[in-house]
């Protein structure tokens, strides 16, 4: 197999052009920025400044309407003996096994409808309408469809012979996470699907053809073609998928509040209570600096592991 | 094996792919025509109903007519929301793929740094940043403007992140032809390597589109004007203490829909087997 | 090219006119779920308003719900509040906790002051004695019934009490399968429930909690007992599922539910449901007294540059006469005693017009049941956690409600 370079490519001098090394770095560094710099700058004052902010707003008691005040440590003393925080945070490492399904269900669903067939813009579409239906509809049909004894899952459920007993699927301690989690599966499916159908449009088609003449078939070309050539996008979803998945917040509190009691209540939904029911925005500033050293942790790990070839 | 017995092998071979794309599709669609089929339901119709009917007892439109007469300014919210999303597509694609293509194929000091520091945005929840950027947003007298609506949002860690894997694929090759030939840098860049990212741009396309069509709590936040919402706030009006219609709020939902299906469907066609990859041959 | 003096004198008085523009006082003014409903309604307000006061220009926006706690304390992190905003009870409780709102006494005479509801008032003045928001709109409670369903479960009497209400709720479950509200399963509505029961909550120095008594205990036994059966929704455990129990109700899968501005919402949804159904006075438990609800109020901010014209304004808005106006366009209920007396509801509707009357009558003998504490989100967590503890999980409710108390009474003395 061809190996395309995953390696950032240094600039080639140019033939019988030595130049001094000193200017070259000055150049490669100038160029590099130069390319960045649009990005960054808008990165820097919409994120990184107002995260700075943030973080120093943790070691704080802040509620909004007066300065905020200085109290070191405190904040992060107190997270560890909140018992609701501590239960958020299982909650939403729960919440991380979405990731895997997702990462594998999307992946096939983009190699079944990445061809040319009869309907296949079709499946696309509905492959894809989980993303675009709005958030009020969302909550309005999987309530529906949830619901307890009178949603369609149970009476369609009840119907069989094994099932005695409505499934509390939304309204019990354990099944309201699982179920959540669920309708952010069938939401996502179709989000990394069009990730990963951009990716196999880079798979240059001489492979293929190559495999088939060699007489792979098509799970063989699948392993062997199609898998390795799709890595930097499967590092991708995993990456931004678990990133997704530790920010859960619109989906659970649209669906069940968090409940029953805290059952599904994830991190930055005990964020959004401390801040803006409790007003106790320096503590919920803290509590969000330590779900992004937990984030950080498990990207680099994440990374580390998955892009092993591309890393230099 | 015969060449019969090879036709019958792919026919069901096919058969049974499309069975499997039958089945994820009702998975995926099932709720949305539910979503649908009562936006066209008239009022004395149980939405409830098991099995659940698809078709209306009582088709009618008026749904659509109320839910687009009650929310005050929808049409301009349309326009809005439309501004708002082109404006964060343009920044967007062309910020990120720069930043995107520096990460993958250039080296420069402190290029591994600048892409932590740029992933790590991604990884701070919204509602604490929430208060720190309204400041900025002030700071910057952007507030009650489209601008401030667009910027927060319109260059992400995501959209980074997502040309530089496409931008990592790309053959080495290309690069050291066009550098031979004396192209610069920003040549390579814009006339080689960023029409080769076609279906990153696509995705980037829908996906920017997507999310700043169904922003809700950002605009309400910056805007102070309410002529300046945005559709997803103009469905708000449409469930409150003083109303609460399910048939309305499917309508006003399924029209809000529309828009962003007609940008997923121009754009997905660059997402087709073989699109691109003649290209790459070089 | 020159300027002649028309045009000079022209661009002076243009001037004159920006700078007596940008001299005007602006009032911000924030209002919650009332737009689009009532545009006409408000703006008809402000242009009067602006009609008698030269100068002062209201600048309206109203805001969803669930977006309003957001946009206003980001908006206070700005030192840009609006100078009026509506709030309810809980919101006032929390924002004033922070030193938030203006003592409105400071800027409102007691003779006005008076002319409202001394309950309301008291629902929305501090323990340190501010008033800080001024009351706007309320209800009094008004239930409501599937008729037919009742029948068919051979159910004459319209339950009064909580006791009532659980039989009630069992029998029409057992006959006919269909599921009851038995509203007292969210924290706030539970606190209301044990005082319509005649049962303390807090002691009389208001600093303590009490509520941890057998029959507190044996209310939400009952209410346990109805979950486990399967007689309620056990969404309605912990929850103020406000748009899912119009829906539950306007497809026949719940007989019961109160509050008189949810009627129209049930017909909108369900004209046919909306036919069967007839109204009654609400839970009026042990001591006969049914709840008021403390409603929707009206507060200005600390941040307000005008906080003598705001308090004018929303003086203003809640005044006897537009009160009135108020009550002809939606079944609300007047914040002024004196408004309620004048009231002369008319609507077409014959339910809504009963639901009105009915609830112009609860306002004479209910009472408001909110409790003014400190850290009301928290305590009122707290107190829900047990609720679902308790109804879902099976826990024992008096042993659940000595928790309550003994956590309530922790954080209390430690303020």
């Amino acid at each position: 197999m061809e190996p395309h370079s995953q390696q950032p490519v240094r600039t080639a001098p140019r033939a019988g052009q030595a130049r001094p090394a000193r200017r070259n770095a000055w150049r490669l560094a100038t160029v590099g920025w130069s390319f960045l710099a649009p990005a960054f700058l808008l990165i820097l004052l919409f994120h990184l400044i107002p995260a700075a902010y943030a973080i120093i707003l943790s070691f704080t008691e802040y509620d909004s309407i007066s300065a905020p005040e200085f109290i070191g440590f405190a904040n992060f003393r107190a997270l560890m003996k909140d018992r609701l925080f501590v239960n958020a945070l299982k909650n939403t490492l729960f919440y991380l096994l979405v990731t895997p399904v997702l990462l594998v269900v999307s992946l096939l669903v983009a190699v079944l409808v990445n061809r040319r067939m009869l309907g296949v813009s079709f499946f696309r579409v509905a492959y894809y309408l989980p993303v675009v239906t709005p958030a009020v509809a969302t909550a309005i049909v999987w309530s529906f469809i949830f619901r307890s004894p009178n949603g369609l899952l149970n009476q369609f459920l009840q119907q069989l012979p094994f099932v005695d007993g409505p499934i509390h699927f939304l309204t019990s301690s354990s099944l309201a996470l699982p179920s959540v989690m669920s309708v952010e599966m069938w939401k996502g499916i179709g989000y990394y699907m069009v990730i990963f159908l951009a990716g196999l449009q880079a798979i240059p088609s001489e492979l293929r053809d190559a495999a088939v003449v060699d007489g792979a078939n098509a799970v063989q070309e699948f392993f062997y073609v199609t898998l390795p050539q799709l890595w930097p996008s499967i590092t991708f979803v995993a990456i931004v998928s678990s990133m997704a998945a530790l920010r859960a917040f619109d989906l659970p509190y649209i669906m069940t509040g968090g409940g029953p009691g805290h059952a599904s209540e994830t991190v930055v939904m005990r964020i959004y209570t401390e801040a803006f029911e409790r007003l106790n925005i320096g503590y919920a500033a803290a509590e969000g600096v330590i779900l992004f050293l937990i984030t950080l942790g498990l990207s680099y790990v994440n990374m580390r592991m998955l892009e092993r070839r591309d890393m230099t | 094996m015969t060449l019969r017995d090879l036709k019958v092998r792919r026919v069901i071979t096919k058969a049974l792919l499309y069975a499997v794309m039958i089945v994820v599709a009702i998975y995926t669609v099932g709720p949305f025509v539910w979503a649908i089929s009562t936006a066209f339901k008239g009022p004395g119709e149980n939405v409830y109903a098991f099995p659940p009917r698809i078709l209306p007892e009582e088709p009618t439109l008026s749904n659509f007519v109320t839910a687009w007469q009650r929310v005050p300014y929808f049409g301009q919210y349309f326009i809005n929301s439309l501004l708002i999303a082109g404006g964060s597509i343009l920044i967007n694609i062309g910020a990120s793929s720069m930043a995107g293509y520096a990460l993958a194929r250039l080296q420069f000091p402190g290029r591994s740094l600048a892409f932590w520091i740029i992933l790590s945005t991604m990884m701070i929840p919204f509602q604490v940043v929430m208060i720190p950027l309204f400041l900025v947003v002030l700071q910057l007298g952007l507030l009650n403007t489209h601008l401030g609506v667009i910027l927060p949002t319109a260059v992400t860690a995501f959209s980074i992140f997502l040309f530089r894997q496409a931008f990592l694929k790309l053959p080495k090759e290309l690069e050291d032809a066009a550098r031979i030939d004396g192209c610069s840098e920003w040549g390579i860049y814009w006339r080689i390597m960023l029409p080769l990212t076609k279906p990153t741009i696509a995705t980037m396309v829908i996906f920017t589109f997507v999310s700043s069509w169904g922003e809700f709590l950002w605009p309400l936040i910056v805007l102070r004007s309410p002529r300046m919402y945005t559709v997803a706030v103009g469905l708000a009006y449409l469930q409150s203490q003083f109303s609460a219609n399910l048939r309305w709020i499917m309508a006003g939902s399924v029209l809000a829909t529309v828009p962003v299906l007609i940008v997923f469907l121009a754009f997905q066609r660059y997402f087709i087997e073989g699109a691109t990859a003649g290209a790459l041959k070089g | 090219m020159m300027l002649n003096h028309k045009s000079l004198s022209l661009a002076l008085v243009l001037t004159l006119l920006v700078v007596s523009v940008a001299a005007a006082q602006t009032i911000e003014f924030w209002t919650v779920d009332l737009s689009p409903t009532f545009n006409d309604y408000i703006n008809g307000m402000i242009a009067e308003f602006e009609a008698e006061n030269p100068g002062v220009r209201i600048d309206w926006q109203d805001v969803p719900f669930s977006a309003m706690q957001q946009r206003l304390l980001t908006a206070y992190a700005g030192r840009m509040a609006p100078d009026v905003v509506n709030l309810n009870q809980e919101m006032v409780s929390v924002v004033g906790d922070g030193g938030a709102l203006v003592d409105l006494k400071q800027y409102i005479s007691e003779d006005e002051l008076a002319q409202y509801s001394p309950g309301l008032i008291e629902a929305y003045t501090n323990r340190q004695g501010q008033l800080l928001a001024l009351p706007w709109y309320s209800s009094g409670s008004v239930s409501f019934y599937n008729e037919e369903i009742l029948n068919r479960a051979g159910v004459s009497d319209i339950p009064t009490n909580y006791d009532e209400l659980y039989e009630t709720i069992k029998t029409v479950y057992e006959k006919t399968g269909i599921q009851g509200y038995f509203p007292i399963l969210t924290a706030r509505r539970f606190i209301w429930a044990l005082q319509k029961e005649g049962i303390a909550v807090l002691d009389e120095t208001g600093t303590k909690a009490v509520f941890n008594t057998p029959e507190a205990a044996a209310l939400l036994e009952r209410a346990r007992e109805l979950v486990q059966m399967g007689a309620i929704p056990r969404e309605t455990v912990g929850n103020e599922i406000h748009r899912e129990l119009v829906d539950l109700y306007a497809s026949e899968q719940i007989w019961n539910m109160q509050g008189a501005t949810m009627l129209p919402l049930v017909k909108e949804n369900n004209p046919r449901t909306y036919e069967k159904t007839v109204v009654s006075h609400g839970m009026m438990g042990k001591t006969g007294h049914p709840d008021i609800s403390s409603g929707w109020a009206l507060a200005v901010t600390t941040q307000s540059r005008a906080p003598q014209v705001a308090a004018d304004w929303v003086v203003f808005v809640t005044n006897t006469e537009n009160l009135l106006r108020f009550t002809e366009l939606a079944s609300i209920m007047p914040t002024r005693p004196e408004a309620a007396e004048l009231m002369e509801p008319k609507f077409d509707d014959p339910l809504l017009q009963k639901a009105t009357e009915l609830q112009v009558e609860q306002m004479r003998i209910g009472r408001v049941y909110d409790i003014i504490i400190p850290r009301t989100g928290e305590l009122f967590e707290i107190l829900e956690e047990q609720i679902v503890l308790v109804c879902l999980e099976g826990k024992n409710a008096q042993q659940a409600l000595n928790e309550v108390v003994a956590e309530w009474n922790r954080i209390l003395s430690s303020l």
